[in-house]
């Protein structure tokens, strides 16, 4: 144990040598603003836009004392895909009575062949968010989190709170979180009945839908430990556990109901998920400080009781080209499996499941990111920068459950997406 | 300019030598020479110098103008000290809890009875007593931005401030020049790299008991911070015991079988020189506690 102890006072030292000559540009500057304003523009091609400008503030009133305040204001627009299959024939897919389509009057969507059935939307976001972290003692912080976020048929509204202990010598830190949030579903023309037919309000002589609002709860828990290794690298484990429970349907989406021989598609349905989801993620991440540059990994493996199990990896090299100026390049490389009840589409002639979605987001899926920053600091907190990321998703090869026709087409097109994000951040 | 400033600048065959005096002590910076011509290296000595003097200032125990005075003489009052003093103290409070209270910033009243004359002069255990009271960081309130010392007792940075100084002063100069260089601030140093022949900086270590007059060894250091830590002529010998000037602050006497000198290569000057600091108050175990922390160091 002593010698344990005698061991890693060089690093404790070095440690804490490095925190009393960590440039704090000057020694009075404590007390001040920082302002970061950010705009990502993200883009799936010929699918969704967004715009997303943020401006976030952050005030500290002494060395380890801050709160920061955020707001951010989402312009979304496009067409999403609606669940329904793609198909070899022309389809005319009713219109449902509560899509959030803009104002058509149609009483079907037509869809071409070989195309990827999509409904327009537009909406907009508005967040905001408070954060503020306050050193309990010199080795234990907290950092308590408020947010809201409101859009034409979502409401949403969290808290959090996160702890974190240092041990004596500032080499581990351990970290406790948790995280509540309560929303609301208010869908655009009443929440659907779930695995309903799809028909024309014309045809339709029943009730379609029930009720106006429906609300979901997250509930999140985290524990992590941060080790510093060694004098150039540091590491995270995190472990987190939740449960979401609620309406976690999407209102919108639909399935499409095939015939089992031709794979032609029959009817659409409106989808149904379980309404809860258990949710485990195990997060490891290194980071390596080289003479000149530092080298950022991480891994994180996920699971949920609706069997999607997934993979992430990311790593990303910070080029420290001169003082002020550096680049880093950086990839992505992410795995799913299937949801239990996703489907690309269902056969008309069998029963249909308790629980069955045909969102893509629930399919078997592998996607992979490519992305470059530059970044130039003139000044300790003031920084411009600028970010573009390309995104590629990959479903399966060949889809086992096609039928008929069905076996000629990409039920999954391969979706490309860029990302652009500009940031300044100043000192005040 | 009016007020001459008190830096030498000379060209050497590979380097620019600028000297100048801080902090009781000969202070160097050798730049490569294709750093700039003679005024430009003059800017970049005074910028080393002004920080040295900065710091020496802010922080000298002999001084009644600074924050070390107004801590120490605020009669048990709470005094709020800015951001670089707290990290200092904060750094000064992890080195108390690392070595067990061995390395202990209110250790310096024992200075009062304690005098390393060479002579044999030992102060008697009454006095020691006397003063032991006074010492004991754990005594000291300090919660950041406020510290409050019981009436009597001190604090310096005496054990730190040289080896800051230097790391300080690469840290400004670097923002300067693209060149490397390294700065000298009495025998604690640190280097930025190797001269563009690729060779390091060629420096020579004092034999502790012949100081000045005689080089024991040189080394070449391509980069990283070299400090050194040892009783010079700083001890007392009496019935053919040598008492060095490191002190135990938990019972007020110099530690046993201290080497005479220490030199430590560390990836900073202040890491270095509290290393061969904390290895100097383990006494005979010096060695062995370097060893141990798996550093490059020279014992003697």
């Amino acid at each position: 144990m002593q010698l344990n102890k005698k061991k890693s006072i060089r690093l404790a030292l070095a440690a804490a040598s490095c925190t009393l000559l960590a440039e704090h540009a000057n020694a009075t500057e404590a007390n001040g603003w920082i302002i970061n304003f950010g705009t990502l523009f993200y883009r799936e091609d010929n699918r969704v836009n967004i715009m997303e400008p943020m401006v976030t503030a952050k005030h500290k009133y002494n060395e380890e004392d801050s709160f920061t305040l955020r707001y951010i204001r989402d312009t979304m627009s496009g067409a999403s895909p609606t669940g329904a299959s793609i198909s070899t024939k022309q389809q005319l897919i009713p219109v449902q009575s509560n899509t959030s389509s803009s104002g058509s009057t149609n009483k079907y969507n037509p869809v071409d062949p070989y195309t990827l059935p999509l409904s327009k939307f537009l909406d907009e976001r508005i967040a905001v968010g408070i954060n503020w972290n306050k050193s309990l003692s010199r080795t234990f912080h907290s950092i308590l989190g408020a947010n809201y976020s409101t859009e034409h048929d979502y409401r949403s509204t969290s808290g959090s709170a996160t702890f974190l202990k240092d041990t004596a010598d500032k080499l581990t830190t351990f970290t406790l979180g948790v995280s509540y949030s309560n929303d609301s579903v208010i869908p655009i023309g009443g929440v659907p009945i779930p695995l309903r037919l799809l028909q024309p309000p014309s045809i339709d002589n029943g009730e379609a839908t029930q009720g106006t609002r429906k609300n979901k709860q997250v509930l999140n828990g985290l524990v992590g430990v941060t080790q510093v290794i060694s004098r150039r690298v540091l590491m995270q484990l995190n472990f987190s556990a939740g449960k979401t429970s609620g309406y976690l349907t999407d209102p919108y989406k639909i399935i499409s109901q095939v015939d089992s021989i031709t794979g032609i598609t029959q009817d659409y349905i409106t989808e149904k998920r379980q309404d809860h989801r258990y949710r485990a993620a195990v997060y490891w991440k290194t980071v390596v400080h080289l003479p000149e540059d530092v080298i950022h990994f991480s891994y994180r493996y996920y699971r949920d009781s609706w069997a999607v199990k997934s993979h992430t990896l990311k790593a990303d090299y910070q080029f420290n080209i001169t003082n002020h100026l550096y680049i880093i390049p950086s990839a992505r490389l992410y795995t799913q499996t299937r949801a239990k009840f996703f489907h690309y589409s269902l056969l008309k002639n069998e029963p249909i499941p308790a629980y069955a979605s045909a969102d893509l987001r629930l399919a078997p899926m592998i996607s992979a990111t490519a992305g470059l920053k530059i970044g130039y600091n003139f000044g300790s907190n003031s920084e411009i920068s600028a970010r573009i990321q390309h995104m590629r998703q990959y479903g399966e090869k060949h889809q086992a459950e096609a039928v008929g026709l069905q076996k000629q087409l990409d039920l999954f097109p391969t979706l490309q997406v860029w990302m652009f994000n500009i940031e300044l951040t100043m000192d005040i | 300019m009016s007020i001459q400033i008190p830096v030498h600048i000379e060209a050497r065959e590979n380097f620019w030598l600028c000297s100048y005096t801080a902090m009781a002590s000969p202070c160097e910076i050798l730049i490569e020479l294709d750093a700039g011509n003679k005024g430009a290296i003059r800017q970049l000595a005074i910028i080393g110098y002004q920080e040295a003097k900065r710091i020496e200032q802010k922080y000298s125990r002999y001084r009644d103008d600074n924050i070390i005075h107004s801590i120490n003489h605020a009669n048990g009052k709470r005094i709020n000290v800015d951001d670089e003093t707290a990290r200092l103290l904060d750094y000064a409070d992890q080195l108390y809890q690392l070595s067990d209270g061995l390395f202990d910033i209110t250790s310096g009243v024992l200075r009062r009875v304690w005098h390393f004359d060479g002579s044999d002069k030992l102060p008697n255990q009454q006095a020691i007593d006397a003063v032991l009271p006074l010492i004991g960081w754990p005594k000291v309130q300090w919660n950041k931005p406020a510290i409050a010392l019981p009436p009597g007792m001190e604090i310096d940075f005496g054990g730190i401030g040289k080896e800051y100084a230097v790391d300080r002063t690469v840290q400004l100069l670097r923002a300067k020049t693209t060149k490397n260089f390294l700065v000298n601030y009495g025998g604690d140093l640190y280097a930025t790299g190797p001269q563009s022949s690729g060779k390091g900086w060629i420096i020579g270590m004092d034999d502790p008991a012949h100081t000045g007059k005689q080089a024991l060894a040189t080394m070449e250091l391509q980069n990283g911070g070299v400090a050194t830590s040892g009783d010079a002529r700083r001890f007392l010998l009496r019935d053919g015991i040598r008492y060095s000037h490191i002190l135990d602050p938990r019972n007020g006497w110099p530690v046993a079988g201290a080497p005479h000198g220490i030199t430590v290569l560390a990836s900073t000057c202040t890491e270095a020189g509290m290393l061969a600091t904390l290895a100097m108050l383990q006494g005979a175990g010096a060695k062995e506690f370097l060893q141990e922390q798996d550093v490059k160091f020279w014992c003697y």
